[in-house]
């Protein structure tokens, strides 16, 4: 289902989380802003972190490490909240460093392997093999529980 | 190209226009029975007169029928002929519910099939019943315009004239009478207009060119032109035209046209009530100051697409939030450079934003309220046909239609003051009869009244019926299963009235099409409650109930309490909070497990809100042995909130919860505070309803 996507190259925003390289689909990703401090939201689930002052609107932030099923790492400056366009209006994911924005083409891509980590298969589209290594392609409309 | 001119682009106005008319014929038709001044009489005149010109004009004939026998009655009502008397009462109210319903057949694309045979005829009937006289009083007037008047001039449009035929042209004056079917007045003066203009010029129409465009004339014009056609050339082309019932034209002259005349036909539009106004003066001159008024209102307000003031609100929002923001750091930086010329400017400059903001924000508010008139309005013919379903004697006396409120709330407010009101009349007025044994006047009264209160509106609903036995809600509620006679008897009358707010609660003995089915109460709380808004209830047993509604201005921005809990800032809507208290912790008490702290001798459940949201953040600043509690009302309900601290009083736009945070349990929305955090807004209703399932 998912090889249409691959099928042209596109660019993604490749970003780490912990020491694993994870890429976005760039057309999804509306800005990529410094960290700020976050409301909490009572009733919401663990990876939701709470709200933050974009501009004016109210933005809900996801603990992408936690949403993928990761141990929470000590804060560091290098942290950002990448700000997407989801279904539902904004929302930010939290990524612990930006590093390139890169193009795949399809051929790069295989389908997720079967999970090595403990991470949650559902929420990858595929892997990237790339020369500065492996690339995890996340499907975010899965990752933002849509 | 004017004779298909597409009628669809004019149905949008014809039915707003029908609606406006519409809303002002109920309302005072209604005051009609008990108060028919000539004022009002000739309000319900111009009403059905203007809907009969629109209805006609875009050929909804049944409309039309309808109007025009309501205006052969109400002409004879005005003329004195006519006394309004309960048969002429129903037949006018009759006829507004046919005209409704003929809109709404129009609204809903079935267009004019209305069958209003039965109708007119009963009016023609009371019409004719009146008086033979009146018949001829009314076609009188008719035949009369058919007659043309020559206008008078305005002495400089006569020089103007005169200087043009000094200039050598020819000036040519026509007359033109449409038929009555004439449906679209304006595309048949157009068609003229077209006619006498291709080989001269219009200099002058009476009346005005506004009102041919606008229609507002009744079948007459005349216009003014120079032309250099031959005159049978341009005879043939009028009389090409079509609806035209009589046709004058004839060069014109200055001597023929300066015969004084006192008044210039274009001040009376209403042609066919002039003879009958001179008559009874007494009635002409409070309709024709009116009518110059009323134009120049509806030449002052601009229609706004209420989606424009949705955003232009939401703007003014970001800006009120900015404004905070600025002001707090021109502090800072006050504090920082001290000696720096700047600053002091800075702080003018933040000063001045400060004001404008505010004034500009009041400004967008206001823009969005409407008088709560808009509501009440319907209420009179309401308890109007709900006595008379009844066979009781009620009397609505409303104070406060002028209160203002924004839209959000009005549209909202309805519904619940309907559910009162009915059960009011139903329940609380007792039958003529009773009342009379209870040496009260036959006739009952339901005082409704609105004003405002800080930044609340408070509405009240009085009536002196019966009241509410306390005994016999008691007594049905334990028969219903609702609570257990022995928890019923520690009851406090107080909680035992807030029974009737229960759903399927109903202490009518038997189930009116009015009511009585039990659904009527409960749906008031909840709306009220979804508006953030308070009810109470006061009765005494003989003497009647007052119901005291009391809501937020708007539900856009509202003053909030701001609280700390576990580090967070929250905001507590300070419509909901009573008060605040700072307690010592050995006052909280315990009961079977549940806390509760007694206030004024008023046992108060306790709701720790660190608990209740789920917050693990540690406290700051709270000491062990003493906590704020603020106390929260929700309806009739009261609870005090158990927070860290109390961080001050702040104005808040509200801003929905995203999607993506699910349904924050406790938590109605967030706003942003001036220092640029993200605060949420508590839920106080959800914090009730989560307490209470704590309770069953």
């Amino acid at each position: 289902m998912t090889t249409e996507t691959f099928s042209a190259e596109s660019q993604y925003v490749v970003f780490k989380i912990g020491p694993e390289s994870y890429g976005i689909d760039i057309f999804r990703v509306n800005e990529i802003i410094r960290l700020r401090p976050i409301t909490p939201v009572p009733g919401t689930p663990p990876y939701v972190k709470g709200l933050v002052n974009l501009r004016g609107k109210t933005v809900p932030i996801f603990d992408l490490s936690e949403r993928l099923g990761m141990f929470a790492d000590e804060q560091t400056d290098s942290w950002r909240i990448v700000i997407l366009d989801g279904k539902h209006g904004l929302v930010g994911v939290i990524v612990h460093q930006v590093c390139e924005v890169t193009t795949l083409s399809g051929d790069n891509v295989d389908a997720a392997p079967p999970m090595t980590s403990s991470m949650n298969a559902d929420l990858v589209l595929g892997v990237a093999k790339t020369e500065v290594g492996l690339i995890t392609l996340l499907d975010m409309d899965k990752v933002l529980g849509e | 190209m004017s004779n298909d001119l597409d009628m669809s682009q004019y149905l949008d106005l014809f039915l707003q226009e029908a609606e406006e008319q519409l809303s002002i014929l109920e309302q005072e038709t209604v005051k009609l029975e008990s108060d028919p001044t000539t004022d009002r009489l000739n309000l319900i005149f111009r009403a059905a007169h203007t809907l009969k010109g629109s209805s006609r004009a875009m050929g909804f004939l049944n409309f039309g029928d309808v109007t025009h026998e309501m205006e052969n009655v109400l002409d004879l009502l005005r003329s004195g002929q006519l006394t309004v008397d309960r048969e002429v009462a129903d037949a006018l109210l009759q006829s507004l519910d046919a005209l409704m319903a003929i809109r709404d057949q129009i609204a809903e694309g079935q267009g004019d099939a209305y069958d209003a045979a039965e109708l007119t005829a009963r009016l023609e009937r009371i019409a004719k019943g009146g008086s033979a006289a009146p018949a001829a009083s009314v076609e009188a007037p008719k035949a009369a315009t058919t007659e043309m008047a020559r206008p008078a001039l305005e002495s400089e449009v006569e020089e103007a004239l005169k200087a043009t035929i000094a200039a050598g042209a020819k000036v040519y004056e026509t007359t033109i009478v449409l038929t009555e079917e004439c449906l679209m007045k304006y595309v048949r003066v157009f068609m003229t207009l077209n006619a006498v203009q291709e080989q001269g010029e219009v200099l002058h129409t009476v009346p005005g060119h506004e009102a041919l465009e606008d229609e507002s004339f009744e079948r007459q014009f005349t216009l003014y032109f120079q032309s250099t056609e031959a005159e049978a050339d341009l005879l043939r082309k009028l009389r090409g035209i079509g609806d035209v019932q009589s046709l004058h034209f004839a060069p014109w002259s200055p001597a023929e046209a300066s015969a004084p005349q006192p008044e210039a036909p274009a001040a009376e539009d209403k042609a066919p009530a002039s003879p009958t106004a001179a008559a009874k003066p007494e009635v002409a001159a409070p309709a024709a100051p009116t009518t110059p008024a009323k134009k120049a209102e509806t030449n002052q307000t601009v229609r706004v697409d209420v989606a424009r003031l949705d955003s232009l609100m939401n703007l003014v929002g970001e800006l009120v939030i900015d404004r905070t923001r600025i002001s707090q750091i021109g502090a800072q930086l006050a504090a920082k450079y001290e000696m720096d010329e700047n600053i002091e400017a800075l702080a003018e400059s933040v000063g001045h934003i400060h004001r404008i903001t505010s004034d500009l924000q009041d400004e967008i508010m206001k823009a969005r309220m409407l008088p709560i008139e808009t509501v009440f309005a319907r209420f009179p013919r309401m308890i109007r046909d709900l006595a008379s379903k009844l066979n009781k004697q009620v009397k609505l006396e409303m104070k406060g239609g002028e209160t203002e409120l924004d839209r959000s709330v009005i549209e909202v407010i309805g519904d619940p003051l309907i559910h009162i009101l009915r059960n009011s009349v139903d329940h609380g007025i007792e039958s003529p009869e009773r009342r009379l044994e209870a040496g009260k006047p036959a006739e009952g009264t339901v005082h409704l009244s609105a004003r405002h209160e800080e930044n609340h509106i408070v509405i009240e609903i009085q009536d002196d019926g019966g009241g509410i036995d306390v005994q016999r809600i008691k007594a049905k509620a334990i028969k219903q299963n609702l609570i257990t006679a022995e928890a019923a008897d520690r009851m406090s009358d107080k909680d035992i009235l807030q029974f009737i707010f229960h759903g399927g609660f109903s202490t009518a003995e038997v189930v009116s099409d009015v009511s009585g089915r039990g659904v009527g109460m409960d749906i008031v709380r909840s709306n009220l409650q979804n508006l953030g808004g308070l009810i109470d209830l006061d009765t005494v047993l003989g003497h009647g109930t007052k119901f005291t509604l009391r809501l937020p201005l708007t539900l856009a921005i509202i003053r909030g309490l701001l609280v700390k809990v576990a580090g967070v800032v929250f905001v507590i809507p300070l419509g909901s909070v009573v008060e605040t208290l700072h307690l010592a912790s050995s006052e909280i008490k315990s009961i079977v497990s549940k806390e509760v702290v007694l206030i004024r001798g008023v046992t108060t459940p306790i709701i720790r809100l660190r608990d209740r949201l789920r917050m693990s953040g540690s406290c700051d600043q709270q000491a062990e042995d003493s906590c704020y509690v603020v106390v929260v009302g929700l309806a009739e309900k009261r609870a005090g909130l158990v927070v860290d601290s109390l961080v001050g009083e702040q104005e808040v736009v509200i801003k929905s919860l995203s999607r993506y945070c699910g349904e924050g349990a406790g938590v109605s929305g967030a706003t942003i505070l001036g220092n640029g955090s993200v605060a949420l807004i508590t839920d106080v209703n959800s914090l009730f309803g989560l307490d209470h399932q704590g309770d069953i």
